[in-house]
């Protein structure tokens, strides 16, 4: 039998209960006047990912949605049980490669639009084409 | 009570996919540790007639022939997906047995028979959205009937998945009327012709036979069955995995070895891993059993499976003590001469290690205080930097022996660095010409 095992992910790896609400160390003196406002620290696990079992990380490769603050090496959150809109930022299968794209709703129909000038939309196609999950957070270190 | 077992199709396959939208439609296998054999194959590539199990070399020329896309195996990935299965499957349900890596058993009192088709459909539909791995479910008063509603649910597509084996007794009966009995979990050749004999052929006629006349010749295991099969169920979920018996860590090496260096450090390895099972889990073991086998796959190869047991007195969980017993049993069986495929440890007579008596002074002490507090902070620190960043030297540094998987998709659900890729870079517009008018 196998036991659901912690497996490192968003939910679980390090969290805010890795940071104990610790008062005032000391035992003698005065108690800090912060002991009663003190607050978990953030968690950007809970602040970025709200469905974690269906959420999944990708790796960006390339420029075409710079526009939308998406830069090449980036790490995207994808909801996979998210319901795409007009205007989601999505993950698509397409030509069995996971691309990500906006979506839009253009004059002939549904696109998949890049978010640079020097990209092309491309018309969502009739076949081949599923939208692989909803990019709900990007996340890029700057140091 | 309403029970279920729910599925997933095809699995390590079905992950691959999830991961990999080229595999869509193309059919995938999954090999063992070091490709030695088949373990998953995906519905296409069963359509191919290549068999579970199948040494990989065997099928190879087939898989070139038909573009079968072959991945290695790759566990982390389908622990992620697994766990994040029973996630779902778990809040869905009131109780849950997870039963494998791949399917649950689920509990739903006071759900009413007319809503289980239903309720299937909205389990399989969030797994899907959320993972998207497909499961197939099968819902039943037993769990018995509920295994059988399940293969139903896989061998036909019509079902979309989801087959109920109601309770009322005239709609269970005249859906069990054509199925044979020995498409019943738990009965092989030898019950399924002993019960024909008794003129016992469907599931059906299992249901109403008296279950006391069952038992006459089919004994217990026969009663029982013939209780589960009429929906009175003799076996509950079992929500606390039951406590292990016996740990196994063992692999095939990348290459055959035939220094007994190599191979001692292969034991040292296994034994360390053992050993840090035995302490997620709190246990003590009492023995150790050292194997090693040759290929038996190469026949013109001297053959050879060998092994030899150590008796660990006080029992232990200290990694050092396993891989020092662990090299006293290859001392025990070592014979040069062979090219040795595979190795691994064994570790039997487990108990809790917060009740394993301290020996009376004099006699032997329980295990030091000192080993028990060098080994939580050696697993301290690798909860903490990573899984075996501190380890035994005897486990070895380079580890030759262990060979790599060819096919590693490499990809990882759980590790930053190897995250799968969102593409961004097409299609390209084409550079703006300057036209000169003349």
């Amino acid at each position: 039998m196998v036991r659901l095992r912690e497996m490192g992910r968003a939910d679980e790896a390090a969290t805010a209960a890795d940071f104990p609400l610790l008062g005032c160390r000391i035992a003698a003196g005065f108690p800090s006047p912060a002991d009663d406002h003190l607050e978990r620290r953030i968690d950007l696990n809970a602040h970025l990912v709200r469905r974690p079992g269906a959420t999944f990380f990708l790796r960006v490769e390339g420029e075409s949605m710079s526009g939308a603050g998406i830069l090449d090496g980036d790490l995207l959150a994808v909801d996979r049980s998210a319901k795409a809109a007009d205007g989601s930022i999505v993950v698509v299968a397409l030509g069995g490669e996971l691309t990500v794209k906006r979506l839009a709703r253009g004059r002939g129909g549904w696109e998949l639009r890049a978010e640079n000038p020097r990209y092309a939309a491309i018309p969502v196609p009739e076949e081949g084409f599923a939208v692989w999950g909803v990019v709900v957070a990007v996340v890029r270190r700057t140091a | 009570m309403l029970r279920a077992l729910a599925d997933c199709n095809n699995f390590y396959a079905s992950c691959e996919r999830a991961l990999n939208p080229a595999l869509e439609g193309v059919p995938v296998i999954v090999l063992s540790n070091n490709d030695g054999c088949v373990v998953a194959r995906s519905s296409e590539a069963k359509a191919l007639g290549i068999p579970m199990g199948a040494p990989f070399f065997q099928v190879r020329r087939l898989c070139e022939t038909h573009g079968v896309h072959v991945a290695s195996s790759n566990f982390a990935v389908y622990g992620d997906f697994s766990a994040r299965v029973m996630e779902v499957l778990a809040e869905q349900a009131r109780d849950i047995e997870v039963y494998s890596i791949d399917e649950a058993f689920l509990g739903f009192p006071d759900m009413p028979d007319a809503e289980a088709e239903a309720l299937g459909r909205r389990i399989r539909e969030e797994v899907r959205a959320r993972t998207g791995i497909g499961v197939s479910i099968g819902l039943a008063p037993t769990l018995l009937l509920c295994k059988l509603a399940n293969e139903l649910a896989k061998g036909d597509r019509a079902s979309g998945g989801v087959r109920v084996i109601p309770s009322d007794p005239a709609a269970r009966l005249a859906l069990t009327r054509p199925l044979a009995v020995d498409r019943l979990w738990g009965v092989g050749p030898g019950l399924a012709s002993r019960l024909r004999s008794h003129g016992i052929v469907t599931v059906a006629d299992l249901a109403e036979a008296e279950p006391a006349r069952l038992r006459s010749f089919a004994g217990v295991v026969g009663e029982r069955l013939a209780l589960e099969a009429r929906g009175v169920p003799c076996r509950d979920l079992v929500e606390e995995a039951a406590p292990r018996r016996s740990i196994l860590s063992s692999r095939s090496f990348g290459h055959p070895v035939t220094d007994r260096a190599e191979l001692e450090e292969a034991l040292a390895y296994h034994a360390a891993q053992a050993a840090r099972k035995l302490r997620e889990d709190g246990l003590v073991a009492s023995e150790l059993v050292g194997f090693a086998r040759t290929n038996k796959h190469r026949p013109d190869e001297p053959q050879r499976r060998a092994e030899a047991a150590v008796r660990l007195d006080p029992p232990t969980q200290d990694a050092r003590r396993l891989a020092a017993a662990a090299a006293q049993a290859l001392a025990g069986f070592w014979e040069p001469g062979f090219r040795w495929k595979k190795a691994g440890v064994f570790l039997l007579g487990l108990s809790p290690a917060d009740r394993s008596q301290p020996m009376l002074p004099g006699l032997g002490a329980g295990e030091s205080e000192a080993r028990r507090r060098l080994m939580t902070a050696m697993d301290a620190l690798n909860a903490k930097l990573g899984r075996d960043v501190v380890r035994l030297a005897s486990t070895g540094l380079e580890r030759a022996w262990k060979g790599k998987s060819e096919r590693l998709t490499e990809l990882s659900t759980t590790d930053a660095e190897r995250l799968p890729v969102a593409k961004a870079d097409g299609p390209r517009l084409p550079r703006t010409r300057i036209r000169f008018h003349e």
